[in-house]
């Protein structure tokens, strides 16, 4: 990945308490026009690193930057490109939806009050809280709570959205809404948020990296993730010359491991790849280059994120 | 930024301790002047002191010293409400996370705390202090009372001074303690307590309480001998009052900048 298209990276970000690392030693990376999914079960320090990246909470060591910047000693100049969403949004409950976000609206621009308004009620109808602008924050639902907290992180058109588990509170059509949001921000800018629901991640990130005990287990693009990393798997039964077709398949540079399953002149083979597309695009050809091969099933399995979170975090790295 | 509401709009570009500050002064002013707050507090201060001194006026002491001793008396209550009303200015929004929602914005942490201090006093100072004297002038002059207006307010900005006490000491303590039970307690405590130590030898002229209450050590409060143009017998307590004010404002600033959100 070229460190230019980085908008956010952290080095060796750490912060300790009382001598427990909550964050460990993060090495971040998250590309622009991403969605990147920040994973990790509760507890993992997914609230602390963005609150680091905030300047809410002070590293205890390491390093990090967003659009270049450093998040401790620019951090104003910071948050003027950040949009962020809590993970349970408060606001003052004296103010209306409206207020609130005249009121974020404040921090970061100026000019006539109608073109203001006018951008209040675009963010007010992006998430759909036209009917209820001006009621007091204390009679909106949870729902309604966390869809105003989405308007106001988007109040400046901000080129970092950190949203900290934005569809939790939410039922599914919130949720989809939220989805939809995001995916429309991703042309705009850059999404970096933490959330539970990992059907999510799958349906809009194309970047995710699995925190646990304060430490990344894995981060990549997704499909990567979900092909087990770099390398994919492509299973086939195939009936013929089996050992004839195991020959040729390791013939290819792309073919890093073939293994296996029955004997005979039948037989299914696990064909591990280093580049998916090329063997997409092959495999089936060196397979079928003998004629009197028949390739029965041609499958490339893929995991769900949920089966390789569970994996991961359940055989990852402990606290000891 | 161009067709979609905000081409007119252009970029604030507040810097160092200014950043955030007219926008959370705005809602800081806004929380008092903008909602029922100022007059709630106007109408409650007014009743209560006015009230109390209107049987004094009309009555048998109407013009004897003990009318200036009661309305000094009257806003060491005004006080007191101080640390009521302020316990939760700042542990209530490290506790809900609006402080944490507020300085993810390009506001500083002086900024905030100032949004604090500033509209607050002026809010407390202007229903509790300003509007209840204001009216009680009026008092005095339908009672006949002659009352110097300057001194008056010199005097009134005195019991100022004292309420200033309690509201930089509560929200110094609001950004060292992460409840409010602490916050509320300790003014109250030392409010109450210095009747008991201000027999100490030393103590009775340089506490807040002989800004507004008579003690063994000055026999007329600094607000009433300003007032009736007496000798000021405790002006240590002005200034011990002005200086703790001013330590707790620094302690404040020192330490809201360490706290993590």
């Amino acid at each position: 990945m070229d460190e230019s298209d980085l908008v956010l990276r952290t080095s060796a970000l750490t912060k300790s308490y009382e001598g427990s690392n909550a964050v460990d030693s993060i090495d971040l990376r998250v590309p622009r026009h991403s969605v990147f999914g920040f994973l990790g079960p509760n507890g993992a320090g997914k609230t602390t690193t963005m609150k680091m990246l905030l300047g809410l909470i002070r590293p205890t060591s390491g390093s990090g930057s967003v659009f270049g910047l450093d998040i401790v000693r620019e951090s104003p100049e910071v948050r003027r490109r950040i949009g962020y969403l809590p993970q349970e949004p408060r606001f003052y409950p004296r103010m209306t939806a409206r207020e609130t976000l005249r009121f974020a609206a404040g921090f970061f621009f100026a000019g006539p009050a109608d073109r203001l308004e006018d951008r209040i009620s675009d963010m007010l109808g992006l998430v759909g809280l036209e009917q209820k602008a001006d009621r007091p924050i204390r009679m909106l639902s949870g729902g309604e709570t966390q869809r105003l907290g989405i308007a106001q992180a988007q109040i400046h058109e901000p080129d970092l959205l950190i949203l900290d588990e934005p569809a939790a509170a939410l039922d599914p059509l919130g949720r989809r809404d939220v989805l939809a949001i995001l995916e429309q921000f991703r042309t705009k800018s850059t999404v970096f948020y933490s959330t539970h629901i990992l059907d999510d991640v799958q349906r809009v990130s194309d970047m995710v990296c699995i925190l646990k005990n304060g430490r990344i287990i894995i981060q990549g693009p997704l499909h990567e993730v979900l092909g087990g990393g770099s390398d994919s798997v492509f299973t086939v039964v195939v009936e013929g010359d089996v050992e004839r077709a195991h020959t040729a398949l390791l013939d290819e540079l792309w073919v890093s491991q073939v293994t296996v399953d029955g004997g005979g002149s039948s037989a299914r083979m696990r064909i591990t790849v280093t580049d998916a597309e090329v063997a997409a695009a092959r495999l089936q050809r060196v397979l079928l280059a003998d004629e009197a091969l028949i390739v029965k099933e041609f499958t490339r399995p893929s995991a769900t994120l949920e089966q390789i979170f569970v994996d991961l975090v359940e055989g990852g790295p402990t606290d000891d | 930024m161009t067709e979609d509401g905000t081409a007119a709009l252009h970029p604030l570009n507040e810097r160092g301790w200014r950043a955030g500050l007219p926008t959370l002064m705005r809602a800081g002013f806004g929380s008092w002047w903008r909602t029922k707050e100022w007059w709630a507090q106007a109408l409650l201060w007014t009743g209560i002191i006015n009230g109390s001194m209107a049987a004094v006026v009309w009555g048998d002491a109407a013009d004897g010293p003990d009318v200036f001793t009661l309305y000094g008396v009257m806003t060491m209550f005004g006080a007191i409400a101080v640390a009521i009303l302020m316990q939760e200015a700042i542990v209530g929004e490290k506790r809900s996370g609006t402080a944490a929602w507020v300085l993810s914005k390009p506001a500083s942490r002086e900024a905030f705390m100032l949004s604090k201090l500033v509209p607050n006093a002026v809010g407390v100072i202007a229903t509790m202090i300003a509007i209840p004297s204001a009216v009680l002038l009026l008092q005095f002059t339908l009672a006949g009372i002659e009352t110097s207006v300057p001194r008056f307010a010199l005097g009134a900005s005195v019991a100022a001074l004292n309420l200033l006490f309690y509201l930089t000491l509560t929200l110094m303590l609001g950004t060292l303690f992460d409840s409010a039970g602490p916050v509320i307690a300790i003014p109250l405590a030392f409010a109450f307590g210095q009747q008991l130590i201000t027999g100490i030898p030393g103590l009775g002229s340089i506490l807040p309480w002989a800004l507004v209450v008579a003690t063994n050590e000055a026999d007329m409060s600094v607000t009433s001998a300003i007032i009736t143009g007496q000798p000021v017998t405790a002006p240590g307590a002005v200034v011990v009052t002005a200086v703790a004010c001013g330590i707790f404002i620094v302690v404040a600033f020192w330490k809201w900048n360490r706290t993590e959100l």
